[in-house]
């Protein structure tokens, strides 16, 4: 099953860098010109993003009474 | 009448609307709005109605089309809101939804700095009672510290305008020179656009606002800072760099959040992100990027906290770990929420595709490639909380079981409305394109746009997927900037309070010390001489202490001779007093 929804992924993908190979071509401007790039940004962004937030998770991560405890007032 | 002020219609309005019966209350909400939406249509570009105040020119409308387009949006969602929050019979919350909503307007139609900071005050204190009105402990301090936070930016405001004033002589509110006294009025302008680290108020306090509240605050205090900084700051590299910053950031704290609103307010320092990298970049099409930008996300992120608070008033429940399952029994909520959720993310035909494209398209042109990049960042983080995550623990997911009340019908036709503004805007553009302060020359469906927003979203979309087990709401907190004046305020009252005071309470004990020995001393001064004497013999001899002995001084023995010389002396004072006075 795991084997299947790789496949179709990787095709997906296929199908659409291809599509912006042909009808919006290389342009000579910058990197997301590649065709493709934004695809690779997207899952690569999304994991940074992860990352980030999980390890700031772990140093401004509280209980939810922690104001309560810890003098609000 | 092509140039009267808004602002005082609403205000009216709220009067007007304490002293009728409850039962009329919301009907009187609708009819204000609906008539600001007629006379907003009557006014024209190019009109201004000034009076004198003092030796002043007060603009108190300037008309043209950068403050009519956010005027057609802020009108738009009172209205909106009005429908959504028909049901509420609460005249604190419906008073000072109006007195906000026309506050905002003030400050856009405002065309000098005095006229720009009343109403910029109204808004504060109107939007503070907004939160009070939920009328809980918690509230009551969200909103306090909220009133603090605005306080100080209201200050900061006057004296920015002050020293303006001071060095130019002139109150007219327009493009800022780089003089310090802009700088002031920078900060305050930035407290109100949620900029980091001038954010936390944002995210603190419109989660506990009320259900309503939160949705007319979602919608004018922000956008009204992103109106005065397109107005006074555009161009100025430096907004550039903290909007493409707090657009990530703003995710990035959305992505820890459990409770739903709390999740949207950081989605808000988002998006206005965009808003304000645009107005940092400054040319026509940013401007207009900006403008789209703001007027599309009032339309979609209202929705959004209508859907979330529909959610919180049929459940009581706004945490994503406490939600699951409503998506057999609130099916309508979902479908609505989605729509706002698709507009967010910038799905094409959806509004934030056809206003972000645009703030990003501009950053493009003026070949700022790594603040293009930053947003794209943000604009994934965007959809994968609001569009998969939140919709995916809240609808469905592990179901809890939960019995939601109905809704008001109100509430749904609020947020229908507000669904067909966000799909008609996303499919016809131009509707929005046509009030934009500048002509727009920009076509969003381009082949390249369409095919690039398609694969950012389905791989970022893929990556949920994958890592969908980890990334639930955990019943925890996140600390934000606004730690520093929660936490510290027991460190602060220590300081401050304790601290400052303790040298002062020292000399104060220490002279009491003084005055009781000297009393005491003076009660009997030879004895007290005999004994200063008798302790310094004891000091020399090293034997032992003699035993106290009964004082050889018997004060009553000496009292006369001492009254002589105090009366001598105090005759002689006399004398010296009455010399000096009569000579």
């Amino acid at each position: 099953m795991k084997f299947v929804w790789a496949a179709l992924i990787i095709a997906l993908l296929g199908i659409l860098v291809a599509l912006e190979a042909v009808l919006v071509g290389t342009g000579d401007g910058f990197v997301w010109q590649v065709p493709g790039f934004f695809a690779l940004f997207g899952i690569v962004g999304f994991l940074v993003l992860v990352v980030i937030s999980k390890g700031l998770g772990r140093w401004i991560r509280r209980y939810e009474d922690y104001y309560d405890r810890n003098g609000d007032e | 009448m092509s140039s009267f002020p808004l602002a005082f219609g609403y205000i009216m309005g709220a009067v007007l609307l304490l002293a009728l019966p409850r039962r009329l209350r919301p009907a009187a909400f609708l009819a204000v709005t609906a008539v600001s939406f007629y006379l907003l249509l009557q006014l024209e570009a190019g009109a201004s109605l000034a009076l004198g105040f003092l030796e002043y020119e007060l603009v108190l409308a300037r008309v043209d089309s950068l403050s009519l387009a956010f005027g057609y949006v802020f009108v738009i969602i009172s209205l909106v809101g009005g429908v959504y929050s028909f049901h509420v019979k609460d005249a604190l919350q419906q008073t000072s939804a109006l007195l906000y909503a026309g506050g905002a307007l003030g400050v856009v139609f405002a065309g000098d700095l005095f006229t720009l900071f009343v109403f910029w005050e109204v808004m504060a204190i109107a939007s503070m009672c907004l939160i009070l009105a939920r009328r809980t402990p918690d509230a009551n301090r969200a909103g306090l510290r909220y009133l603090l936070v605005h306080a100080l930016g209201g200050s900061l405001l006057m004296a920015g305008i002050l020293l303006h004033l001071h060095q130019t002589g002139s109150m007219a509110f327009d493009s800022f020179d780089g003089s310090p006294a802009s700088y002031l009025i920078l900060v305050a302008f930035a407290i109100n656009a949620a900029i980091p680290p001038l954010h936390a108020w944002l995210s603190d306090a419109y989660p506990r606002a009320t259900v309503t509240g939160a949705v007319f605050l979602s919608a004018f205090t922000t956008k009204t800072a992103v109106y005065v900084l397109a107005r006074g700051f555009a161009g100025l590299d430096l907004l550039m760099w903290a909007g493409a910053i707090m657009a990530v950031y703003g995710v990035v704290f959305a992505i820890l959040e459990n409770d739903i609103r709390r999740l949207l307010a950081y989605h808000i320092i988002s998006q206005v992100g965009f808003m304000v990298a645009a107005i940092g970049i400054g040319t026509e099409l940013a401007i207009n990027g900006a403008t789209a930008h703001a007027f599309a996300h009032i339309l979609y992120k209202a929705l959004l906290f209508m859907g979330a608070g529909a959610v919180l008033y049929a459940t009581g429940r706004s945490k994503l770990s406490e939600l699951g399952g409503l998506g057999r029994t609130m099916p309508l909520v979902l479908m609505l929420f989605m729509i706002g959720a698709f507009s967010i993310s910038g799905f094409p035909l959806f509004s934030g595709f056809v206003s972000k494209s645009m703030a990003v398209y501009a950053a493009e042109r003026s070949l700022m490639e790594p603040v293009v990049l930053l947003l794209q960042l943000a604009s994934i983080g965007t959809f994968f909380s609001i569009a998969l995550k939140l919709p995916y623990y809240t609808w469905f997911g592990p179901d809890r079981g939960i019995k939601p009340s109905p809704l008001p019908a109100g509430m749904y036709i609020g947020m229908g409305l507000l669904a067909a503004a966000n799909v008609a805007i996303g499919v016809y553009p131009a509707l929005l394109y046509n009030v934009m302060p500048f002509p727009v020359d920009y076509a969003p469906f381009t082949f390249a746009k369409l095919i690039a927003t398609t694969q950012l979203l389905v791989f970022s979309g893929i990556g949920f997927w994958l890592l969908r087990g980890i990334l639930g709401g955990k019943d925890t907190i996140t600390l934000d900037v606004d730690w520093f004046y929660r936490r510290t305020s027991r460190l602060a009252y220590t300081v401050f309070s304790v601290w400052l005071s303790r040298p002062f309470e020292e000399v104060d004990r220490l002279s009491l010390r003084v005055a009781r020995f000297v009393a005491r001393q003076s009660a009997n001064p030879p004895h007290a001489m005999a004994e200063a004497v008798r302790s310094i013999g004891y000091f020399f001899s090293s034997g032992k202490r003699p035993a106290s002995i009964a004082s050889p001084f018997n004060p009553d023995h000496y009292r006369l001779s001492l009254s002589v010389m105090v009366m001598v002396m105090l005759a002689i004072f006399a004398f010296f007093l009455g010399f000096s006075y009569f000579n």
